[in-house]
């Protein structure tokens, strides 16, 4: 990938970061990693739904389910 | 510089009141608008006009789909689809004025309601009424659970707000990524439709409460940037929002994530700009390119496993007018002028497609086509591909789903849940389209269903 020719300014140069991150993270073997942090992504999207559900803070179940 | 432009289709979902929108709906969406205050008079008039010229030659169009439609409850505003404006799901941006707090928009949504879908089954009418009716009741508790979600998704300090996320506050949707049982899957496969908006409503609003909270950042602190995803659906932006929740880490430092839905036709960039803007916070963007010929397929195998599909219509939307808007918006007057002001910037990739072959060779890359699309820079709208050919792209969405179906019942298997969520869910949008569309769409449906549509 060429080098941007100047330099970037703070904003851009973050989307420049981002940007090759995403290219390096694409490129490398990260699958094994990447389904290890995703089921730690909804181990704590299923804990803080349980805690909402305990404190009363979800839609109760519908009254006439098909 | 360019200002921000509505994009020309080739066969753009048009606003036709007179032919969708039942002329009992016609006041309540002139009273739900007038109530947001967001219809200026020349929207108004271009109702009114379709009030009076469309009275007569409606009432078959109107009739007809009375016939399979629930209307909106009356008095709430109704979100219809507009090419550019309003995507086929979800909301128009203006409902919400990016610049109000939260707690105003709390207000606002506890007064006048959730905007409502224009045509949704009796069905799904219901289901929407349930989710929208307990977000009026009390907004600040929808929004804190939605904010809840968002961190647990990402983190604290860098929450990930995605509509889709938020379905999973209803406790039929299921809490999983996956459904859990046969029932949650077949509610989503069914609901998606009417959820949606809502959903929408809700992640804007934390989203917003959370932009509230970076706004009393310091000036220069490294959290007062957010990052927001653009793609078609399933174009890759889980690789991009990727470097948030895998790729980066720790050193990710961003305050926020906007993990766009591509539903959204990228239609939310411009309003998250001034949202950002006004709070002293810069905002980056991030844009998945991809061929949507090649990915309906994607979209069918994540329906198998999650019960969320995305119906055919929304997905080309998605890609045709996803790719105009957001190349309108890297040349609007309001973006260049923020990315003049290091307020701004972008990048995009096209990961081209997947070598399975990488499975097994590690030595080989599994993106071999793997592109930055702006190397010199920051994207801009010359880095964008013109959007594809919306009918082409429907055939072959609607090729890939024959040949799902054909394949799935070869294995035994029931097809039809998941092309009713592809394909049913569609149908509802016909009205809207030329007589091309209309004729590919229940051709397909014929050859799958051994029935034409309702």
């Amino acid at each position: 990938m060429s080098k941007p020719n100047k330099t970037p300014k703070p904003t851009e140069k973050a989307a420049q970061d981002a940007c090759a991150e995403v290219v390096r993270h694409l490129q490398a073997d990260t699958a094994a990693e990447d389904a290890r942090r995703e089921a730690e992504r909804e181990a704590r999207i299923k804990a803080e739904l349980e805690k909402l559900a305990k404190e009363g803070k979800l839609p109760p179940p519908r009254k006439h389910p098909e | 510089m360019p200002q921000l432009r509505r994009p020309v289709h080739r066969f753009p979902v048009r606003h036709r009141l007179d032919r969708i929108v039942p002329a009992v709906l016609l006041p309540g969406l002139l009273s739900g608008w007038l109530a947001w205050g967001v219809a200026p008079a020349p929207v108004l008039a271009q109702f009114q006009r379709a009030a009076a010229d469309g009275k007569a030659g409606a009432e078959d169009a109107a009739a007809a789909s009375a016939a399979r439609f629930t209307p909106p409850p009356p008095g709430r505003p109704v979100t219809a689809p507009k090419s550019g404006e309003t995507p086929l799901i979800g909301l128009h941006t203006e409902c919400f004025d990016p610049t109000a707090k939260a707690e105003t928009l709390h207000g606002q949504i506890a007064g006048t309601g959730v905007p409502r879908q224009p045509r949704l089954s009796a069905a799904e009418r219901d289901v929407e009424a349930d989710f929208a009716a307990w977000v009026q009741e009390d907004p600040r508790r929808a929004t804190e659970a939605a904010l809840r979600l968002a961190q647990a998704s990402g983190s604290a300090e860098q929450p990930i707000f995605e509509v889709d996320g938020v379905k999973r506050l209803v406790p039929e949707y299921g809490a999983g990524g996956k459904a859990a049982s046969p029932e949650e899957y077949r509610f989503r496969l069914e609901h998606n439709h009417a959820l949606h908006p809502t959903a929408v409503a809700v992640a804007r609003l934390a989203f917003i409460e959370r932009l509230d909270e970076l706004a009393a950042l310091p000036e220069d602190h490294p959290r007062k940037r957010i990052f927001v995803t653009n793609g078609g659906c399933a174009a890759g932006k889980g690789s991009l929002t990727g470097i948030v929740k895998d790729a980066l880490g720790d050193k990710a430092t961003f305050g926020a994530v906007w993990d766009a839905a591509g539903e959204g036709d990228a239609l939310e960039n411009a309003w998250i700009l001034r949202a950002a803007l006004h709070r002293g916070i810069t905002v980056v963007y991030g844009y998945a390119e991809a061929n949507p010929v090649t990915r309906y397929q994607g979209v069918l195998e994540r329906g198998e496993d999650t019960g969320r599909v995305v119906d055919v219509m929304t997905f080309v939307n998605s890609y045709a007018d996803g790719a105009a808007v957001f190349r309108d918006f890297l040349g609007s007057a309001e973006y260049e002028q923020a990315v003049s002001a290091d307020r701004a910037a972008a990048f995009g990739i096209n990961p081209g497609e997947f070598d399975l072959g990488s499975l097994t060779d590690k030595s080989k890359p599994a993106f071999p086509n793997l592109r930055n699309l702006s190397p010199e820079g920051t994207l801009r709208p010359d880095n964008i591909a013109p959007p594809p050919d919306r009918q082409a792209a429907l055939e072959a969405s609607l090729k890939i789903l024959e040949q799902y179906v054909a394949k799935v019942r070869a294995a035994g298997k029931d097809p039809l849940p998941v092309a009713r969520g592809a394909l049913d869910n569609a149908i509802k949008f016909l009205d809207d389209q030329p007589p091309e569309v209309r004729a590919v769409v229940r051709a397909s449906h014929e050859r799958i269903f051994g029935e034409q549509p309702r």
